[in-house]
């Protein structure tokens, strides 16, 4: 005889698990964890790199996701000890069981930042929550004021999105209001900072953003923020 | 593509529930999909056709009710439906997806939450349970 079993409980429920375990232990080791997504050569590794030079000497650690080579990680060793590459093989995105053991021998306490590199891809790593305690979009310049209406779902999810690569706004004739109201459209509420990793304009005030992130951070803009 | 690792999730937790009763077999599943939820239907049919063969779920019918956009004002509560323009039976359904709203329209403040419309859910499994064999254990795996 047929018989109707309930679940009701969402279908990433196993990964949602292992995030809210990682968010747990992030939270008591006192790191601020970031999941930064973009596509592939939008600029995470070069931001990520300016990031942690302008943050040191606090020390902040980075797990990249790529599908292969572990060239990220190593531009990435010139500025902190603290990195580690996921190499997914096929896989398009990351998911919190693969986080959780690249960091398993990390005294995580050492720890002020934590910045996830996902794999460059905006479709994907929408749907798997890594304990992170931010979620920042990254665009750049290059890839035109509409990208962001195109990639509806992630989005919505973002908490902070960027505009990278912002020395090539004049060359390229960027209309910054446009790519402002494409992220509207679906987000209407996220904060938007435009920035440039090359140049170092507005990088000042991502690092306060990231700043807003620690309990012991200094106040003013952290409403801004909001809890993923 | 993510949609495989999807499927594999849902056919684990299936398998997870019924592990005491190996002789269930599970007929059809129900799914919620939101327009937010990222997933696209057909892809994630064809996913979870390969992910459920040799385990107790092979061959279930998928179910999938789709939802749609919806935002309440956190200020003054007016809950708001967006109309969904995607055709019944329409695949890529985000891709005509309608612009969230900026401000409330009944009291204009800007604080609208999104309450529906990100649905990615496991509702319910419909099963048959092998009368016979319900309380025996075997070890076929």
């Amino acid at each position: 005889m047929n018989k109707q079993v309930t679940f009701e409980q969402r279908l990433t429920e196993r990964n949602d698990a292992r995030a809210a375990e990682l968010r747990r232990r992030f939270a008591a080791a006192g790191v601020v964890v970031v999941n930064l997504m973009s596509s592939p050569g939008a600029g995470k590794t070069t931001l990520l790199s300016a990031t942690l030079a302008a943050l040191s000497p606090e020390p902040a650690g980075v797990v990249i996701g790529d599908l292969a080579t572990d060239n990220d990680a190593q531009r990435l060793r010139t500025v902190t000890p603290w990195v580690r590459q996921i190499t997914t093989g096929t896989l398009c995105h990351l998911e919190a069981a693969m986080v959780e053991e690249a960091i398993a021998d990390w005294e995580l306490s050492q720890l002020r930042y934590l910045f996830i590199e996902n794999v460059g891809n905006l479709v994907c790593p929408a749907n798997f929550d890594l304990g992170e305690r931010a979620r920042v979009v990254l665009f750049a310049v290059t890839e035109g004021e509409d990208k962001p209406e195109k990639y509806p779902p992630i989005l919505y999810r973002a908490d902070l999105v960027l505009l990278a690569k912002s020395d090539l706004l004049h060359p390229l004739a960027f209309d910054e209001q446009r790519f402002v109201v494409a992220v509207r459209r679906v987000n209407p509420r996220v904060p938007i900072l435009t920035l440039s990793a090359r140049t170092g304009e507005g990088l000042g005030s991502w690092l306060d953003w990231l700043r807003t992130l620690h309990p012991t951070g200094r106040p003013g803009s952290s409403d801004r923020v909001q809890a993923s | 593509m993510h949609e495989l690792a999807i499927a594999s999730s849902l056919v684990e937790t299936l398998a997870e529930r019924f592990r005491e009763r190996p002789k269930t077999r599970i007929t059809a599943v129900y799914l919620r999909l939101g327009p937010l939820a990222g997933v696209v239907e057909s892809a994630l049919r064809a996913a979870f056709e390969v992910a459920a063969l040799g385990t107790l779920a092979e061959g279930a019918r998928l179910e999938i009710e789709h939802t749609s956009l919806k935002v309440r004002c956190h200020i003054c509560g007016h809950e708001q439906a967006l109309a969904d323009p995607a055709e019944d039976g329409e695949d890529i359904r985000l891709s005509c997806l309608v612009a969230l709203p900026e401000v409330c329209p009944q009291c204009s403040a800007p604080v609208l939450d999104l309450v529906e419309g990100d649905e990615l859910d496991l509702v319910a499994a419909e099963v048959i349970e092998n009368e016979q064999a319900s309380d025996v254990r075997t070890t076929t795996d």
